[in-house]
């Protein structure tokens, strides 16, 4: 078998760790015998290898079995979604859905308190953000104050209607007449109570509506 | 079953201290192999807890069928450390003087042993004729002569044939070599 020095780089690492077959490693011996570059070339490379093989490992620097193990925190996921439900699993993080929470509210809290139109860069101004949040809290509280009111005038009305005495039967009626007067008293009554009930609940719903429609009506009654 | 994979099936298991035994145990390899490509210590740590990170995440993906743990987690820093190398290769260009300066600055610890001090030297002669190697070179020469990887698992690790390693770590041997000489380095 013919060998040259091509063939020697080409096979040093089977010549250095001996596993060449018997016919290459006697051509191989047969070459480098004669051969000083080939010689020269394998006690350098061979050297090198065993002192490589022989060189200890650098330590790690301290704690950082400890640093990973604080990034990873406890045993790695049990199960690895797979699909297009996978997505959601990894998004619905707590921090996230926190987060998701305080922009809302925040989203909320600026624009609902600021003026409806589109928001400028005035609106972001601390001044007129506070401006807009307390303009909403002073106007929220009156619409509160005048409920409570008329639903109060509502209740009183109610309360001295009922505690009315019940009038006496009227007469049997000699002659029936067409207008609506000539209902009975207490028909008359029980549809006036009515009429005020509706007017304060009317009220309630339309807030802005006249509030003297409901004075002049519990005052007639009354 | 080898003791890693019983590690690793325990840690899918949802078992803590399985998980840390793991880490403890690997973590000097995966350093020294993140050291080695790199040759710069910070790198070299921020890379290992990628690695400990992505390996966290796709553990269940490990077949033991497949090969040994240290395989796969040699595979796993491979990746990491090729996209590293094609993020910063750019970077490279410029602060190659700074990290041979720091390299040097390694090599004198005060009031170590003198096999102490000889070792570290050659570790840091060696990292510096590394630096010198084409990547695809040096990472056949770190995984086989300073990892202590079998042919085989060079090639599961490096997805290419037997015969591309053995030629790869042969021209990665004979280049060093021939560095290190340059560099003033005879073998003993």
């Amino acid at each position: 078998m013919d060998w040259d020095c091509t063939r020697t780089e080409e096979r040093l690492s089977d010549a250095l760790a001996e596993t060449l077959g018997s016919e290459e490693s006697a051509a191989f011996q047969a070459h480098a015998g004669g051969c000083e570059r080939c010689k020269q070339l394998l006690a350098r490379v061979g050297g090198m290898v065993v002192e490589l093989h022989e060189l200890p490992w650098m330590e790690e620097p301290p704690f950082l079995a400890s640093r990973i193990l604080a990034l990873t925190r406890g045993a790695p996921p049990e199960h690895v979604q797979k699909g297009w439900l996978a997505w959601p699993g990894g998004v619905w993080q707590t921090r996230l859905v926190m987060g998701l929470v305080t922009i809302a509210a925040t989203a909320l809290i600026v624009f609902h308190g600021l003026s409806a139109g589109a928001p400028g860069k005035l609106q972001f101004n601390p001044a007129n953000l506070y401006h807009g949040v307390n303009r909403r809290a002073h106007l929220t509280y009156a619409r509160g104050v005048k409920f409570v009111n008329d639903l109060r005038v509502v209740y009183e009305i109610q309360s001295r209607l009922s505690s009315q005495p019940e009038p006496a039967p009227p007469p049997a009626p000699e002659q029936r007449r067409p207008d609506s007067d000539a209902l009975p008293q207490s028909e008359n009554n029980t549809m006036a109570r009515d009429s005020v009930v509706l007017t304060g609940l009317a009220v309630l719903m339309f807030p802005r509506g006249p509030q003297n429609l409901l004075d002049q009506t519990s005052r007639s009654l009354l | 079953m080898e003791p890693d994979a019983q590690l690793v099936r325990l840690c899918i298991g949802g078992d803590g201290p399985s998980w840390e035994e793991l880490v403890r145990r690997h973590t000097r390899r995966v350093y020294n192999l993140c050291y080695r490509f790199t040759g710069n210590s910070a790198a070299a740590e921020d890379l290992s807890q990628e690695v400990f990170i992505r390996v966290y995440r796709t553990l269940p993906s490990y077949q033991s069928a497949q090969g040994a743990f240290a395989t796969w987690l040699t595979s796993v820093t491979r990746n990491l450390l090729v996209d590293h190398y094609r993020r910063t290769r750019r970077d490279r260009l410029t602060d190659s003087i700074d990290s041979v300066a720091q390299l040097e600055q390694h090599a004198s610890p005060m009031r170590a042993p003198d096999s102490l001090v000889q070792a570290k030297e050659l570790s840091v002669r060696v990292q510096q004729g590394l630096a010198r190697l084409s990547p695809e070179l040096r990472e056949a020469v770190i995984l086989r002569d300073l990892q202590g990887l079998e042919y085989a698992e060079i090639r599961s690790v490096l997805q290419v044939p037997e015969g591309t390693v053995k030629s790869r770590i042969n021209r990665g041997r004979i280049e060093l070599a021939r560095i290190l000489e340059e560099m003033g380095l005879r073998p003993a």
